[in-house]
């Protein structure tokens, strides 16, 4: 028996899909919502994030690397010493390069050999490194990173029996990190009860008389890191309170505003 | 055959397929890394905690997209409206898409280790969801937009490339955002905004304004131009259709039995290490295959105007196979030195990639012809579903390949670096040869299983030619019948 004939379905054809006025309408609304919900969700979840743009958090963050965590290098990193420098580069451009000769090894080394070596280099750099810490009582960057990049120098050609060459910048920072975390984990201290306050907000006039007071040496510093004492819009003192072996602590950190983020400023340290 | 696209068409397919892989290819990778590294940063939540956690989010949101594939199929053929059937799901889903995308990278602010757990799995699965529901039919559109299977094929092709390159683009957008934000910003405080996932937040937001950009360029350009039944068809006989197709079938299955091509990816760090001489070199390895990919979709666009389907599928698969054991000769034949075998690996390399441009096209064009074929002999049309069933099978594939991956490079004896100092460990020359082995043979294998199905495939030639034939007269006669009603 022949199969049923299939009827054909009821069917939609183009023209009945005419929506294009609608379309148009629909584009220009949907693509108006989409950004504004962008910019304000962006905006308002990025300002609530960055830490930059609240005195309390940038103080919060150096306190924890520098006071509790003896980091004095990465605690930089909230100062106003990075309002124009990165504080690699800084490093890199200002106390490496010009000590390392261009070049690079020639000898073949294994994995094994090259991470015996740089073993070698650790043990010896990290504990020159808190030999400065402690014998360097000012503490100046310039003094600790001059001093260990010298040594990194005269190490580098006892242990590996040839002078490092530019090819080696990589390491001498790796190592220097390293060095800069051996220490911390060793020195630093366990806080608790941690909490942090601004004690003192500058008026505008107060603000300008701290401009206006600032030392030559302050001035010099601020030229030598491309600032302004002309740029700083605002000032405060933020407390950071914290108890270590059962006593109770405070530091007071000056902060100041440049732009729309907040540092702590590096003349005060 | 008459043509019935606008020019324009064929680019603003293109150019929306290209929006929605912007997004969908941004996802998985960033979402995953904000969650794990910067969305409970500085909070109490112990980090260990929420990194544990985290694959059974992906895994959650895996099912649920396996299981949206199957449902918003069905969904999308039940659809009725002025707009079409297809384009609705994609103009009117964008929306809810971007928010709730952008809302993946706004992390509450909560110490609860709970409330954590909860919005992870709640608003990436809903991310699945909502994606699958814009991506799905996105990706069927090309069966509907002209019912020219010569013109749909070129549409798909170029929309195909477009896509592909789309998937990519977020590997443009980040370092763009990163630049923007150091020149605005200063370099070291946007190493700070960095270190809290800042840039990850706003890459999304211009993700998410490309999807939106493009995506409404296509839904205002674009129209469906296949006339589609306006009788119902049950649950059960959508899915009978799809499943006992056997060309649909055959098609899907490629998926299941390619499944282990894709684990090459899973080793390209160890072959940039250990046979290129730096994990850097990984980009080197995954850019040349990228290009070549898409120029192999301009290959296989071609080749599909000489050939049919099936013979372009076999022949690109045979290729490939070979392509992946040239390179594993060639790198027997000289040996693991990285100095010596990096120039030629990387050329052999973009070779290897080209196959990919079938992988990534044939199958769309198959499918829709399928769809044709389905409709032939049902009088139905089911796009939705047609490609919700290959997408269904594609996502339990790539999870089985996640699986397979790890495994392979334990049965590698791979051993990892116990020292502080040193990345990676020497490995042995036995644990060097099972690593290329998982980057070349054991894909060149899946590669010929991938074909395998195709063989029984038959959807070409005369036949193909009388389905297209006898689906046009239908249509001019219900187009008459119409008119006169």
């Amino acid at each position: 028996m022949a199969k049923k004939a299939k009827k054909p379905a009821e069917e939609i054809v183009e023209k009945d899909m005419t929506t294009a006025r609608f379309d148009k309408g629909y584009m220009v609304v949907a693509i108006l919502l989409v950004v504004a919900f962008l910019v304000t969700v962006s905006a308002t979840y990025f300002r609530s994030r960055y830490i930059m743009f609240y005195p309390e958090r940038v103080a919060e963050q150096y306190c924890t690397s520098a006071v509790v965590g003896k980091d004095d290098f990465n605690s930089l990193k909230y100062t106003t010493l990075i309002q124009n420098l990165y504080l690699g580069n800084y490093f890199r451009d200002n106390y490496i390069k010009p000590v390392l000769p261009e070049g690079e090894s020639t000898t073949e080394r294994t994995p094994e050999e090259l991470g015996a070596l740089e073993h070698q280099m650790s043990d010896v750099m990290d504990a020159y490194y808190a030999d400065i810490i402690a014998s360097n009582t000012d503490k100046t960057l310039d003094t600790v990173l001059t001093l260990y990049v010298a040594k990194y120098v005269e190490t580098y050609e006892q242990v590996f029996g040839e002078p490092a060459l530019s090819a080696v910048e990589d390491d001498l920072v790796t190592c220097f990190e390293s060095s800069v975390a051996v220490y911390s984990a060793a020195n630093g201290v366990d806080a608790e009860q941690t909490s942090v306050e601004v004690t003192r907000e500058y008026s505008d006039a107060e603000t300008a008389a701290y401009r206006d007071a600032l030392s030559d040496e302050a001035r010099a510093t601020y030229e030598r890191f491309g600032l302004s004492p002309d740029a700083v819009a605002d000032v405060c003192e933020v407390t950071y309170s914290y108890t270590a072996n059962g006593e109770a602590y405070d530091y007071t950190c000056t902060l100041v505003k440049i732009g729309m983020q907040w540092y702590v400023d590096i003349t005060t340290l | 055959m008459k043509k019935y696209m606008k020019r324009s068409e064929v680019w603003t397919y293109g150019i929306g397929l290209f929006g929605i892989a912007l997004l969908t290819g941004w996802m998985p990778d960033y979402s995953y890394t904000f969650f794990n590294d910067f969305a409970f940063k500085g909070t109490d939540i112990d980090s260990a905690r929420i990194m544990n956690i985290l694959p059974y989010v992906t895994g959650v949101a895996g099912i649920v997209g396996a299981a949206c594939e199957l449902v918003i199929g069905i969904l999308v053929d039940r659809t009725r409206t002025k707009w079409g059937k297809i384009r609705p799901w994609i103009g009117f889903g964008i929306l809810p898409l971007a928010v709730v995308a952008m809302l993946v990278f706004i992390a509450p602010n909560t110490n609860s280790y709970l409330g954590a757990v909860v919005w992870m799995f709640v608003i990436y699965s809903l991310y699945t969801a909502v994606s699958c529901a814009v991506e799905s039919p996105a990706n069927c559109f090309g069966a509907c937009c002209t019912p020219n299977p010569s013109e749909r094929s070129d549409a798909i092709s170029i929309a195909s490339i477009f896509r592909s390159v789309g998937q990519s683009g977020g590997l443009v957008v980040l370092p763009v955002v990163g630049f923007i934000m150091k020149a605005a910003m200063g370099e070291q405080q946007f190493k700070t905004a960095e270190g809290q996932g800042l840039d990850l937040m706003l890459s999304t937001a211009v993700c998410v304004l490309g999807l939106v950009l493009f995506g409404m360029i296509f839904f205002t350009n674009n129209r469906e131009r296949v006339p589609y039944t306006a009788e119902k068809v049950s649950l059960w006989e959508s899915l009978k259709f799809v499943f006992t197709n056997k060309n649909l079938l055959m098609v899907s299955l490629t998926k299941f039995t390619g499944f282990g091509r894709g684990v090459y990816s899973t080793v390209s760090i160890y072959i940039a290490v250990y046979m290129l001489g730096s994990k850097d070199l990984k980009l080197g390895l995954l850019l040349p295959m990228g290009v070549g990919t898409a120029v192999g979709m301009l290959i296989v666009k071609k080749l599909l105007k000489m050939w049919d389907t099936r013979k372009v599928y076999i022949v690109c698969c045979l290729y490939g196979s070979a392509s992946l054991a040239i390179l594993y000769v060639v790198s027997r034949v000289i040996g693991f030195n990285p100095d010596v075998l990096m120039i030629p690996f990387l050329i052999i390399n973009f070779f290897v990639g080209l196959q990919h441009g079938n992988t990534n096209l044939t199958p769309n064009v198959m499918i829709a012809d399928c769809v044709d074929e389905i409709e032939w002999k049902t009088g139905k049309r089911q796009e939705g579903l047609c490609y919700a069933g290959y997408g269904f099978f594609s996502k339990v594939a790539a999870a089985l390949t996640k699986s397979f991956g790890p495994a392979l490079v334990i049965w590698s004896g791979y051993v990892q670096s116990q020292d502080m100092n040193i990345a990676y460990a020497t490995q042995t020359d036995d644990t060097l040869n099972k690593l290329l082995l998982i980057y070349t043979l054991i894909p060149a294998i899946f590669v010929i299983g991938q074909m395998l199905p195709i063989l029984f495939y038959d959807l070409t030639g005369k036949k193909k030619e009388k389905i297209t034939k006898e689906l046009a007269e239908r249509r001019a006669l219900a187009a008459a019948n119409g008119e006169e009603a």
